[in-house]
């Protein structure tokens, strides 16, 4: 695979077509479980284990799967990881299962995890496809802790469970509700996107110039 | 030249019928096959789960170890305890699914609170419980949950704080919800309240792990009833207000319990005095007030008891005083009959109880439909001369802005207004919560349409 499609990639799942703050998918989760930073992590790994599992499984047997039946298809490849990473966490990560609860299950109707499945791994090779899991899981796993960490800074005062000081003197509950919720979701896709914005400009900007030039002296010899 | 063409059309006809069938054919075999293909992605993917279950299924011993493990890890399993008296398991606030002990004294209880959760949902928890003079919550944890999507809000720094190392006897006793722990999942904190609150329950009244005058007053009274105490739970109801206006002479009313059972009559027990001077009346609490007054509503009484106890237990009914205090005004003298012909009218709702008043007032206690989420709100109004005197919210179902409406609302609305007509909502609305003001209204409105059509107060319709 060249550089530059790997490039092209891993920028779009992190920043380009960052799932949770350029897309606004999978948003009921987002909201849900960025109370803490330790759950928010959790789920992210999750989505991203299903995400590259289900990517690599759709993408191998994309020539196989009818059109018409694909959707039923991905969905259930899509359920058996999601239940393979439920049960997972079951055995091995049982407070975790336990304060993800429903969401873990939800991940099956995730659009990011289906949107990606229909877009990009039915019609990529399976090393693309995986990498396309992987970035994008990563991209809304650094979203929603990101989010995470702040509420739970704010609200419980503290970071992954560690009490950072006591929440009695200084802590906002309103971060804990679901209001809070709304807003800090809200708060990170605007700073995101002017910040993704104004990088892009900058960038085209630079690129027109870089372009611009050579045509200028071209001409100007072509003049005399 | 005409025989050529007509050859041509016909080779033409054939070509396109076999085209069609082939067409068809290709269709079909398109269709098996994307069934095929679905059939064998879920046989693949139901043997990979079979695979993963084998190896990775949790038993409920292993998940009742580890929340052992989590909120007690010193615990021993004591063999010679008996374990869960399954006749005493329900509690008010919820079940209890199992005991355990340990060897140092400590109890383990598996709790599962009644459906207060989100959604009506449950909560289930481990609970362990210090031995000693003064049992407390040293330890709890969630093992399952009904419909609480927000479970996750509840973290182990909440379970390594509420109610821990509080005594059992003082567990939110007035406020088993435990409302305002601040988790931001209210509905699943008061399930994980009343969870807390049946174990304790259980504690306190089955394994008698602390005696409190409250528990054993209630030992009392299941001694007087015997076997007609089984499946019983009695609640202490704590109006204070309430034990004072039974008070006879001397005599103090020390408790008062409402007894419940599933399909068996509710009752009222007042526990007058305390130790050797307590005296117990159980009376009937589903009757008329003129049929509690009789003999046969009295169930048990203890032997000796002032006869001047047992006809205050008879004539202060719990539920008389309740709508005596909430209705200063209205002088309650006894329950009319409700006419069926009028109970119910298709456009507000139904007519569920009649009060009658010493002074020819009635109160007729109304549902009303039409509510938010398609619930009903239920209320109390007060005819006089053909006029409301007074209305009151008595609850609802699935409400969530009732407490938008007011005490001012309540003195405002409809008051002074005739019930001849049919009352329009107009004013008589709070914006935000329009849909319970209309089933008030509604309510409202079937209690007069009741009023007019059975009582003759403001002309038949």
């Amino acid at each position: 695979m060249k550089k530059e499609r790997f490039n092209q990639i891993a920028l779009d799942g992190l920043v380009r077509q960052n799932p949770t703050l350029r897309l606004v998918l999978g948003t009921c989760p987002t909201l849900a479980v960025t109370i803490s930073a330790i759950n928010s992590f959790g789920m992210g790994m999750a989505v991203l284990f299903v995400l590259v599992c289900s990517n690599v499984i759709i993408s191998l047997l994309r020539n196989v799967i009818p059109d018409r039946v694909r959707i039923p298809c991905f969905i259930v490849i899509i359920a058996t990881f999601v239940t393979i990473v439920s049960m997972f966490m079951e055995a091995f990560l049982p407070s975790l299962f336990e304060s993800l609860g429903v969401w873990l299950a939800l991940i099956v109707v995730n659009c990011i995890v289906l949107g990606r499945a229909e877009s990009f791994a039915s019609h990529n090779p399976v090393g693309e496809s995986a990498l396309d899991g992987l970035f994008m899981g990563l991209g809304f796993t650094l979203s929603v802790t990101l989010i995470a960490i702040v509420r739970e800074l704010l609200g419980s005062a503290s970071f992954f469970g560690m009490e950072l000081w006591d929440p009695s003197k200084f802590s906002i509950k309103f971060f804990t509700s679901n209001a809070g919720a709304f807003l800090t979701y809200g708060l990170f896709i605007a700073i995101f996107n002017v910040c993704y914005n104004a990088v892009d400009r900058k960038l085209k900007h630079k690129h027109a110039q870089q372009t611009l030039a050579p045509v200028t002296v071209a001409e100007t010899k072509e003049a005399e | 030249m005409a025989k050529k063409e007509k050859t041509v059309a016909v080779e033409t006809a054939d070509t396109s019928v076999s085209a069609e069938k082939a067409m068809k054919k290709g269709t079909v075999i398109q269709a098996v096959k994307a069934v095929a293909v679905l059939v064998i992605i879920c046989l693949v993917c139901g043997a990979l789960l079979a695979l993963c279950n084998d190896l990775l299924y949790v038993s409920d011993e292993v998940r009742a170890d580890r929340a052992l493990q989590k909120i007690y890890p010193n615990f021993k399993n004591d063999d010679s305890f008996a374990g869960l008296d399954s006749s005493k398991a329900s509690t008010p606030y919820g079940q209890v699914l199992s005991v355990k002990k340990s060897t140092d004294g400590a109890y383990i209880l598996e709790a599962v609170s009644s459906n207060i959760g989100f959604s009506n949902g449950t909560v289930s928890i481990f609970v362990a419980v210090s031995g000693g003079t003064d049992p407390k919550i040293v330890g709890w944890t969630v093992d399952k949950n009904v419909g609480q999507s927000f479970i996750g809000n509840i973290t182990s720094k909440h379970q390594k704080t509420w109610f821990i190392n509080q005594s059992i006897t003082v567990v939110n006793p007035e406020n088993p919800e435990g409302s305002g722990l601040g988790s931001g999942a209210t509905h699943t904190e008061n399930a994980i309240g009343y969870a807390i609150n049946a174990a304790s329950y259980y504690c306190i009244n089955v394994l008698k792990l602390v005696s409190t005058p409250e528990s054993e007053a209630k030992d009392a009274v299941i001694a007087l009833l015997g076997a007609e105490a089984d499946g019983y739970s009695f609640v202490a109801v704590k109006d204070a207000d309430y034990l004072e206006a039974c008070k006879v002479d001397e005599h103090e009313l020390s408790f008062y319990f409402e007894g419940k059972k599933t399909e068996s009559d509710p009752l009222a027990v007042y526990v007058y005095g305390e130790d050797e001077n307590r005296q117990i009346v159980v009376v009937k609490d589903n009757l008329t007030h003129a049929e509690r007054l009789e003999e046969s509503a009295v169930v048990a009484k203890s032997e000796g008891i002032n006869d001047s106890l047992v006809a205050k237990a008879q004539s202060r009914s719990y539920f008389e005083y309740q709508v005596q205090k909430s209705h200063a005004a209205f002088e309650f003298a006894g329950m009319g009959d409700i006419n069926s012909e009028f109970a119910t009218k298709d456009e507000y709702g139904t007519a569920n109880k009649v009060y009658l008043s010493t002074d020819g007032a009635i109160m007729v206690e109304a549902t009303g439909k039409g509510g938010f989420a398609s619930g009903t709100v239920t209320v109390n109004v007060i005819i006089a001369d053909s006029v409301i005197k007074g209305w009151t919210i008595v609850s609802n179902v699935d409400q969530s802005y009732i407490g938008n409406i007011k005490n001012e609302h309540m003195t405002s609305w409809y008051v002074g207004q005739s019930i001849g007509q049919p009352i329009e909502l107009g004013s008589n609305k709070v914006t935000g919560t329009t849909l319970s003001s209309t089933a008030i209204n509604n309510a409202v409105n079937m209690a007069c349409y009741y009023a007019r059509n059975t009582l003759q107060q403001g002309g038949a319709e």
